[in-house]
């Protein structure tokens, strides 16, 4: 069961990722979002990423139930406070806050699953075998490997930094507030990647006439082709629940 | 013989800028023809247009004529300078990329899978089919590249600087495949500043100089063998080792690289490491510096142990000179950039500029401190990197493949901040150049199964 989950077609898994996505932010919480949240982290586990996935949704979710908190119980409370330290502060409003930001943390971890286990060229590939045209299917592998590429760039400039001596930290933050300063030389390099990529393209007989075809074929058995049908019927189903009920 | 392929080119610009004037080249069917030149001769705007690159993905204008014989598509196989811009991204692995220009070419997947067999057999780089394609080191990088061109199975190979980063032996069996291909009947052009390899290879050559036509004709007529001797190297090795690393051990997720290597470079020697593609040299200096962890073993510069440093703190003992310096390089002047060491370490903003000046002096770049690093030419900027390594004044100068694509002007001034180091400190050259190897280090050190085997190079006297 795991060694096929890991050799699931790419459009297969793209297909659950947003079927849990519409689960997350249709099903009423905290039963929808809930759902949504541990089955993308089941998968997630299965498919060997569980711990990064957890910890993209912690980075995302957590933050954003404070922020929410902040905004909904202290700067403008509604419904019944009660006074913290002078402050008025809305218990009623932690509820809300912590389903908003359940269902981004499901989302996310959804997505992220997909991300994180799904090679862009292998997404490409089943795109392509899906009729995708060849522009499109190298616009959506570059857009996929930008912020991989943008994050390799980082780190090669870093790297030259605290080669030269530069005090970096250990912390994300510290990278982050070292990395800051590079924006404008990185987005630099990678418009200058991107023209670069443009020139190998052309170089690869990219603007032939025909349809392109394929060294490799990502397999599709009829069973996936059948579930991809009935979890884009239940992401038609529950969007259009939600707009009714 | 049938001509492949004549250019007739007036003039070709980029913007107002006119890199090429006056230029005739021709190419017969099954020739290898080179073309040489300094830095910014107009060699790769010559290649990229006789590929038919030009004016599209690159804006340029082109006044004169290019024909092209043959009437297949595509007209031309062409293999850039810098192998990482050959890679699409398409492929996952490195047979799915060297498949990107058989599948562009909408051709059967049988008919696909056996040219990615050929390409890849003729680039020497089967062994590299199931490799991911970010994680080959510079040299598998270059065979990767010349695979996904002859994938395109073109009646016209163009190639710039394609062994620079190939190790001799490699760079050997390059060239008799080369030969195997031009007498199957394919024209090659061979951009490169390796008169060695023209002279092995080419036929005929052009010699361009700023940007026009200096000479066209055979190799032995035309390519002048470079005014510099081979016996000046001064002996190395006062007192005892500066650099000692002892039983490092360093892998990969899934290999390991060094193994048990030990190595010692005295005070004042320059010492050349050598290695087939892949052997380990860039982890070696990785390691040094820190940016890859040793799983075992120990490194010291000066008696003092590297181990547990963190990077900043070996940038005081050790300087790096990465193999491609353009991707790392990210201030806003050429002075900014080499000055950056030497602010970070601790000196004056006055005396970091002092020291970068001097560094530049060092390697003749001292009219360029206001121009932006962006703007210079690969080569440029690895004399700019090795001078931004140079100005924090490390014992040890670590340089990983300096001379790629580099011309006898690069090589001189490289050569030159190579001398300087020695007098204060000692430098570890990683190359594939032989001859430049021969003419500054006077130690070389091979690195093999992830172990280092020393010897004195032949012409450093009787050291």
């Amino acid at each position: 069961m795991i060694a096929r989950l890991r050799r699931i077609n790419p459009l297969t898994a793209v297909a659950a990722a947003v079927l849990l996505v519409a689960m997350a932010y249709v099903v009423p919480a905290p039963v929808g979002p809930l759902a949504a949240l541990a089955l993308s982290l089941m998968l997630a586990a299965m498919t060997g990423a569980g711990r990064r996935v957890a910890i993209l949704t912690a980075a995302v979710a957590v933050p954003t139930w404070g922020f929410l908190v902040v905004m909904n119980a202290l700067v403008a409370p509604e419904g019944e406070t009660i006074r913290v330290a002078g402050v008025a502060f809305a218990p009623g409003a932690l509820v809300p806050a912590a389903w908003i930001s359940l269902r981004l943390g499901a989302a996310v971890a959804a997505l992220g699953w997909v991300v994180m286990t799904t090679p862009p060229q292998r997404l490409v590939r089943a795109l392509a075998q899906r009729g995708l045209p060849a522009w499109s299917q190298y616009l959506l592998a570059a857009s996929l490997a930008a912020v991989p590429e943008a994050r390799r760039r980082a780190g090669e400039v870093l790297d030259a930094q605290r080669c030269r001596g530069l005090a970096v930290g250990g912390g994300p933050l510290a990278r982050l507030r070292a990395t800051l300063p590079l924006a404008g030389p990185l987005m630099v390099s990678l418009v200058t990647e991107a023209e670069r990529r443009a020139i190998a393209l052309d170089a690869r007989a990219f603007d032939a006439r025909g349809e392109r075809t394929s060294l490799t074929e990502v397999a599709d058995p009829d069973g996936e082709r059948m579930l991809r049908m009935v979890m884009w019927g239940a992401v038609v189903g529950l969007v259009l629940w939600g707009f009714v009920r | 013989m049938t001509t492949a392929l004549r250019a007739e080119l007036e003039r070709i610009s980029y913007g107002d800028r006119a890199v090429l004037r006056d230029v005739v080249l021709e190419i017969g069917q099954g020739e290898i023809v080179g073309i040489t030149g300094p830095v910014g001769s107009g060699k790769t705007t010559l290649a990229l247009a006789c590929a038919g690159l030009l004016g599209h993905a690159v804006p340029a204008r082109i006044e004169g004529k290019i024909h092209h014989t043959s009437l297949a598509l595509p007209v031309a196989g062409y293999v850039f300078d810098d192998p990482l811009a050959q890679l699409t991204g398409l492929g996952g692995t490195v047979e799915e990329e060297v498949a990107v220009g058989p599948e562009n070419l909408a051709i059967p997947r049988d008919a696909i899978r056996a040219r990615v067999d050929r390409a890849l057999a003729a680039a020497d780089a089967a062994h590299l089919a199931q490799r991911l394609p970010d994680e080959l080191s510079g040299g598998e990088r270059q065979r990767v590249a010349l695979a996904c061109a002859l994938a395109l199975e073109a009646p016209l190979l163009v190639l710039d600087e394609p062994t620079a980063q190939l190790d001799p032996d490699a760079t050997e069996r390059f060239g008799a495949r080369l030969r195997a291909l031009a007498a199957s009947g394919t024209s090659v052009l061979l951009a490169s500043q390796d008169t060695d390899l023209l002279r092995a290879l080419a036929a005929r050559v052009l010699v361009l100089e700023d940007g026009s036509a200096k000479a066209f004709g055979r190799p032995g007529d035309v390519l002048v063998t470079p005014a510099h001797t081979t016996a000046s190297v001064e002996p190395g090795g006062r007192g005892g080792p500066l650099f000692e690393a002892r039983d490092v051990v360093a892998s990969y997720v899934d290999r390991t690289v060094l193994d048990g290597l030990t190595l010692d470079v005295p005070l004042g020697s320059a010492t050349a490491i050598l290695g087939e593609n892949g052997a380990g040299k860039t982890t070696l200096a990785r390691v040094v510096m820190g940016l890859v962890p040793a799983r075992g073993g120990s490194i010291s510069v000066n008696g003092q142990p590297l181990d547990g440093l963190p990077v900043h703190a070996r940038a005081r003992h050790v300087g790096l000179v990465f193999q491609d310096p353009s991707r790392q390089l990210f201030a806003r002047t050429v002075l900014e950039e080499v000055a950056f060491g030497p602010r970070v370490l601790g000196a004056s903003r006055h005396q970091a500029h002092e020291r970068a000046r001097e560094a530049l002096a060092a390697v003749e770049l001292g009219d360029l401190e206001g121009v932006h690093p962006g703007d210079l030419a690969p080569q440029t900027q690895r004399l700019v990197a090795i001078a931004a390594a140079m100005a924090s004044r490390p014992a040890v100068l670590i340089l990983d493949e300096p001379t790629a694509g580099q011309d006898e002007g690069g090589k001189r001034r490289i050569a030159a901040a190579i001398a300087r180091q020695r007098a204060h400190g000692c430098a570890m050259v990683i190359t594939h150049d032989l001859g430049f190897a021969r003419r500054v280090c006077d130690r070389a050190v091979t690195l093999r199964n992830g172990q280092a085997a020393s010897r004195v190079l032949s012409n450093a006297g009787n050291r």
